[in-house]
């Protein structure tokens, strides 16, 4: 059921063909505005200051990172796993497992005029920003996890370095909290100043904010990437999806954000609109919470697995349009990932012998979403409801406005969501390894058996070794079920035919020129 | 209008005042934790207790109330968890598009529902009172965003005439306007006619008629004033609900006022933004209020010259 891949490298093609066509050289007259709705401007434009989707969907072109991940090369080849490349950076090497020594590119320029160096990247991985014991963004510091202060080498190399052993240095850094921010713009403005103005390098520069209405970004022609394509974009907050879709039926928007499968008729029953959808590197999953009496026993937590018909979700509830993958693992993960990896099929017969194996008595199963947090999240969690009465398990449903409610006592699973930040085994760990992790917080307070053991052992930079390690500890989550996957996290766009772009698995979205251009102007 | 009956009013507002600020604090802070909202699910403890002390939350709930109402006095309302603005900044910002719908949708409700209201009451049983009754139960039943929406489908998605959502040039306001003008309209005129039957049935307007002065006059200078009273109570309410934002019409339409801080701000457990909101819109229902309290001493000065105690 891979939906979006036979669609996406037709549309990359197209692309890339019209990129050549069109190309860069336009005037900032003839290169159109756009506008673009979004259900939410967010209150904050910094990278690392524990950014929403919603925010890195409308500053995602603002800044750029020293290392970014190809998503368009990815798509032709998925086999290939995550394609890393030079963005700020023009060229990294492993120094030893701890340290990755980058050269910086010479000649790009911030929004302001300065030029980027490597105080700029020191100042982004500082102690005063991130690493500090009083940062100024403390929540930062738990993605990077133990690395230290960038060091600087000369005016264009810089080094980044870990307290251990670190193959995911490189993959860090091609994500959002990684991206390059102005120092003189920073420190002279403020965090909370900057976080409203952003200075970055991207195609996109900061124009105007107007609270609950619009943010405006104007082309910054003096891009490393080439000029923009567009001249101005102007992201619009409207909430409702009804008016969004309105809005872009009518002409008013150029290109929408967070649509839901049961829009996709009316937009596409406009010949010049079509829907861009795009799997974001996240699944759905359900927490089981193993100090519940009645999911105590883990024949009982497979057996709520394997109940579940993921197939039928996607097909009535997503119309076909996501993938049930099999376990926690994506392609992105190239050589780490396992395709052949079984995961938990639909088998009811199974799960009613589990049951009776593990003595389950009828004693209420409870589980928990939040309301109006995942796009169809009730609805799945009512299709679930009737999938686990249908062997037998008296499921009952209970929706609740936010985490505290969701894990206050009384439930035994709950929806959420595990994301691959980065594309490696290790971005599991806030979810399911360590002292930390979601896990030891949600049912298993002594973690989940041998799971924390086997998840040392990711730390190293050979392949092979962690290729079994992440097997391993896929066959425990398999056994001990603390959690289990649905289906990958859907993100739907929608927007005029004319507009020839693409969303990502990313979050960010990307209006650098190799990624937007139009078939005819847009407006 | 006596000095203890304006005394007695104001200290009632205050009091009301106090109450509902006080009341919001507590709510805000046994609904869930606000540092967790702000926060990812995945952060560690160590930085959730680095957040609840950088912003004042790690102190005893007592604490952290006085602190707050020495700040408010001060004029300080505290600053935004997420984007680090004052948040009485972030509320005021908000406050010229709140007024400039919230006026454009009296100015709808009073041109339709108080002519439709007299007209109903004056030429009752006809045709003309059975369509207000039934644009009165049709215009308060149907909810906001369904015909807000419906409003879109036809002007936006049809005709083509209007743009969906925003507010930045006149056209943008046409529909949210309409949108809760109508509803309060539907009210409006409800209350207007029953309130004019009754005048219209007393027996000094059966002297007025007597008299025979036109039927313009007597309903405009005799029964419209007497018929004031609820009139006036109606539209106060409609005053302080209109200044406190109009939540469903603003995220339909995308109006960048109040109502939509408010979802927001409460979605994200922006508590600074919230007790803001609420003090805001506390203050202007209650002065909306005491306005009508006002109004009712100059309407009738009866109301005014008794003691305290409320005599409607």
């Amino acid at each position: 059921m891979q939906f979006w891949l036979h669609r996406l490298p037709a549309l990359a093609g197209a692309l890339a063909i019209a990129s050549a066509l069109f190309g860069t050289g336009a005037s900032a007259q003839d290169r159109p505005n756009l506008t673009i709705a979004v259900n939410s401007l967010g209150s904050k434009m910094d990278p690392a200051d524990t950014p929403l989707a919603t925010e890195l969907r409308v500053y995602g072109s603002v800044f750029d990172n020293l290392i970014r991940r190809d998503y368009k090369a990815e798509s032709l080849d998925p086999s290939k796993g995550s394609i890393l490349v030079p963005a700020l950076a023009t060229a990294w090497r492993r120094i030893d497992g701890r340290t990755v020594e980058l050269d910086l590119r010479q000649g790009v320029k911030f929004h302001n005029g300065d030029e980027f160096t490597s105080d700029d990247v020191a100042f982004t991985f500082s102690s005063e920003r991130i690493f500090g014991e009083s940062a100024m963004l403390p929540s930062a510091k738990a993605f990077f996890g133990c690395w230290k202060p960038a060091e600087v080498v000369s005016r264009y190399k810089v080094r980044i370095l870990s307290c251990e052993t670190n193959p995911t240095i490189e993959l860090k850094l091609a994500h959002y909290s990684a991206a390059i921010v102005n120092k003189r713009a920073y420190t002279t403005k403020g965090q909370a100043a900057f976080k409203r103005a952003p200075i970055g390098t991207g195609p996109l520069k900061f124009v105007e904010w107007k609270d609950g209405d619009h943010i405006t970004f104007s082309a910054f022609d003096d891009y490393f990437g080439g000029r923009p394509t567009f001249n101005t974009i102007t992201f619009r907050e409207v909430p409702e999806t009804a008016a969004r879709v309105a809005g872009l039926v009518s002409g008013e928007f150029d290109l929408i954000t967070q649509i839901t499968p049961d829009q996709f008729a009316t937009i596409e029953a406009t010949t010049d609109l079509h829907v861009l959808p795009s799997l974001l590197d996240q699944m759905q999953q359900l927490w089981m919470v193993a100090t519940e009496p009645v999911v105590a026993d883990k024949r009982v937590r497979q057996a709520l697995a394997l109940s579940i018909n993921r197939d039928a979700i996607v097909q009535s509830i997503w119309n076909g349009k996501t993938n049930v993958e099999n376990q926690f693992q994506l392609p992105a993960l190239g050589a780490l990932y396992d395709q052949n990896r079984p995961g938990f099929k639909f088998d009811p017969d199974r799960a009613r012998k589990l049951l009776k194996e593990a003595g389950y008595s009828g004693a209420p199963v409870t589980l928990r979403v939040l309301a109006n947090y995942y796009v169809n999240g009730e609805t799945v969690m009512q299709a679930i409801q009737a999938m686990w009465q249908a062997v037998g398990i008296n499921a009952k449903l209970e929706i609740v406005e936010n985490w505290s409610q969701a894990f206050a006592p009384g439930r035994a699973a709950v929806m959420g969501g595990c994301g691959f930040e980065f594309a490696a085994p290790e971005a599991l760990g806030s979810c399911f390894f360590g002292n930390q992790s979601l896990t030891r917080q949600r049912g298993f307070p002594n973690g989940v058996p041998g799971l924390d053991a086997l998840a040392n052992k990711l730390a190293t930079l050979d392949e092979d070794s962690r290729r079994g390690t992440f097997q391993g500890i896929l066959d425990i989550l398999s056994d001990e079920v603390p959690a289990f996957p649905l289906y990958r996290t859907p993100q739907f766009f929608a927007a005029k035919r004319s507009i020839l772009w693409l969303p990502t698995a990313d979050y960010r979205t990307d209006f650098r020129p190799d990624n937007l251009a139009f078939a005819r102007a847009a407006n | 209008m006596s000095a203890r009956f304006l005394i007695v009013r104001t200290l009632r507002a205050l009091l009301t005042l106090i109450l509902v600020v006080t009341f919001v604090f507590l709510m805000l802070r046994l609904a869930g934790d606000p540092i967790k909202m702000l926060l990812p699910e995945d952060t560690p403890a160590s930085v959730v207790e680095q957040y609840r002390a950088r912003w004042g939350m790690d102190a005893p709930i007592y604490v952290q109330y006085i602190r707050y109402v020495a700040s408010v006095l001060h004029g300080d309302f505290g600053m935004s968890f997420r984007d680090g603005r004052p948040a009485l900044q972030a509320v005021t910002e908000r406050i010229p598009a709140t007024l400039t719908l919230g006026f454009a949708g009296l100015a709808v409700a009073l041109l339709v529902g108080l002519p439709a209201g007299i007209a109903a009451a004056v030429m009752r049983n006809s045709i003309v009172d059975r369509s207000v009754i039934s644009f009165a139960v049709v215009g308060h039943s149907v909810p906001t965003f369904f015909f807000g929406i419906l409003l879109i489908m036809l002007f936006s998605m049809s005709l083509r005439w209007l743009p969906s959502s925003g507010s930045a040039t006149w056209a943008h306001l046409v529909m949210p306007a309409l949108t809760i003008g109508l509803w309060n309209a539907a009210t409006l005129a409800r209350f207007t006619r029953a309130s004019m039957l009754d005048v219209l049935s007393q027996a000094y307007m059966k002297t007025v008629l007597a008299n025979g002065l036109p039927s313009s006059w007597r309903i405009l200078r005799y029964a419209l004033p007497n018929a004031a009273i609820p009139i006036v109570t109606m539209l106060g309410l409609i005053v302080g609900q209109l200044l406190s934002g109009a939540v469903i019409v603003e995220t339909v339409f995308a109006w960048p006022g109040i109502g939509r801080l408010t979802v927001t701000a409460v979605a994200g457990r922006e508590v600074a933004v919230v007790q803001t909101i609420v003090f805001l819109s506390a203050l202007a229902m209650v002065m909306a209020n005491l306005l009508v309290d006002l109004i009712y001493g100059w309407l009738d000065p009866r109301i005014g010259s008794k003691t305290g105690g409320m005599s409607r």
